[in-house]
């Protein structure tokens, strides 16, 4: 799919630390950038329910939220660690990478 | 509300049942029967649900402090490996170590002065998992186990914000505390009850600590994973229930977002409403409580939290029925008027709650313990 911009955040965790990043998808290397939609294609994003919550939250787990912004169009998913289904893990992964290095560059 | 075992399905070693089991008269052996069964049963199903391959299962009731570490080899499959058992002396890898000799004190401190046999109080093993995935900054109670990443050990050096999470005992002893609040109180994880569920976790992590270094309330620090952040981070630790927001503030990771009081209480989506926020609320009314009493803080003030977790919180309990709560305990255990509630009455006005003396006593009855059900069925204390 066509996506202009994602909006990440993880909360909670035993820190309880927020990591956050936005990933304005015309400012980020081609190779990544196609690494970013193929993941975003393969969980079918757009299906997926606004609130992911199979189970009772674990004590102490993280909790995503990932908005992806497409033409204007919306759609933010929020996930606890316990809920998020397999194929999300990958995204996930880019998205911290992403948020750690946005983080120490802010300062 | 914390609702009671089955009569006989507590500490009772299965030995013994099927000991009652083939000599005790025909009630007592009916009894005895149905327990085994069961026990049988829930051990059954929660080894399938654990998915556990070993002989016995965690829960099984045994005598005492049981642990085993479990190294996951930076994989996210659970348990992992192990690689410590109880009894077994320490190994090459200090994270395992740490992972051991916390969850053991952690036993210690709900044993020795709680008079609770672990988490469950039926002698459940402590199991823990060390090296979960990799760069994981993170640790937590998934139900069963703990569970302890490394931090951020796959960055450069220069670039790391946590070390490993086994690093401050009384992490050990929050993951663990999960698990109690979990058999107990079984505070819902969001919201106000998230909060206080956190809050729990903190209060009795920082009791471990404290009474592993032999600490009086106004020795401790009060902090809350001290260690755990890099020197690359401006900050003393994660949280402060002494002074809670002023655990960190730096450019990277932001500044401690806790409140100290009911007036700056956080309302937020995020952290399923802010579970790790505003439990510096509750944890501050624990720390002016305990520096009111003075001593040692697991013996008065804890004791009033625990019991209060054990047999007063509910699933949705909130900030003001813990208030309410603690102070029915403290005057339950120590009396009306006495020291230790005016001491609980202080906490709370700190942080900008008032109680309210009027709660409805607890439903649930006294005396209605393992002892009390074991005494009953061999015919030493009258049928209810």
């Amino acid at each position: 799919m066509y996506i202009d911009k994602i909006k990440f955040e993880r909360t909670g965790g035993f820190a309880g630390i927020r990591l956050a990043a936005e990933v304005d998808m015309d400012d980020i290397p081609e190779d990544q950038k196609r690494e970013i939609i193929r993941l975003i294609d393969e969980t079918d994003f757009d299906e997926l329910p606004k609130k992911l919550s199979g189970k009772m939250p674990m004590p102490d787990e993280f909790v995503y939220s990932i908005t992806v912004n497409s033409r204007g169009k919306e759609h933010a998913v929020l996930a606890g660690e316990s809920s998020l289904p397999n194929n999300l893990q990958p995204l996930i992964e880019v998205l911290e990478r992403i948020a750690k290095i946005q983080m120490r560059k802010q300062d | 509300m914390h609702t009671h075992n089955h009569p006989i399905n507590c500490i009772v070693p299965p030995y013994m049942l099927e000991d009652i089991a083939t000599k005790g008269t025909k009630s007592q052996r009916e009894l005895a029967i149905r327990t085994l069964k069961t026990s049988e049963q829930m051990r059954g199903q929660r080894r399938a649900l654990a998915d556990f391959s070993g002989a016995v299962s965690r829960f099984a009731a045994v005598g005492g402090k049981e642990r085993i570490v479990y190294d996951a080899q930076n994989g996210s499959s659970l348990p992992g490996t192990p690689v410590r058992n109880e009894g077994d002396g320490p190994t090459s890898d200090v994270t395992v170590n740490e992972a051991y000799d916390g969850s053991g004190a952690t036993y210690d401190l709900f044993n020795d002065i709680y008079n609770r046999n672990s988490i469950d109080a039926k002698g459940m093993r402590l199991d823990s998992t060390v090296h979960y995935k990799k760069g994981y900054d993170n640790a937590f109670w998934d139900g069963e186990q703990m569970v302890y990443g490394d931090g951020d050990e796959n960055l450069p050096v220069s670039e790391r914000l946590f070390n490993r999470f086994t690093i401050a005992i009384d992490i050990i002893g929050h993951e663990l505390t999960h698990g109690v609040t979990q058999f107990e109180a079984k505070l819902v994880y969001s919201q106000q009850p998230g909060a206080l569920n956190e809050s729990m976790s903190d209060v009795f992590g920082s009791l471990v600590k404290q009474r592993t270094l032999n600490q009086r309330a106004d020795e401790a620090d009060w902090i809350i994973g001290a260690g755990l952040l890099t020197e690359n981070v401006n900050g003393i630790g994660i949280r402060t229930m002494k002074a809670p927001g002023t655990a960190y503030d730096d450019p990277v990771l932001g500044k401690d977002p806790q409140p100290g009081h009911m007036k700056d209480y956080v309302n937020t989506v995020s952290d399923n409403g802010g579970v790790h926020i505003n439990s510096g609320i509750p944890n501050r009314a624990f720390y002016v409580t305990a520096m009111e009493l003075g001593g040692y803080a697991w013996e008065k003030a804890g004791q009033i939290w625990y019991v209060t977790l054990r047999d007063k919180l509910g699933a949705n309990s909130k900030f003001q029925d813990c208030a309410n709560l603690t102070y029915l305990t403290a005057s339950e255990l120590y009396g009306n008027g006495s020291l230790e509630q005016k001491a609980v009455k202080k906490g709370w006005a700190e942080v900008g709650l008032t109680v309210d003396g009027s709660t409805p006593p607890p439903t649930t009855e006294p005396g209605d313990g393992c002892l009390s059900s074991l005494l009953r069925l061999i015919g030493a204390a009258p049928e209810k």
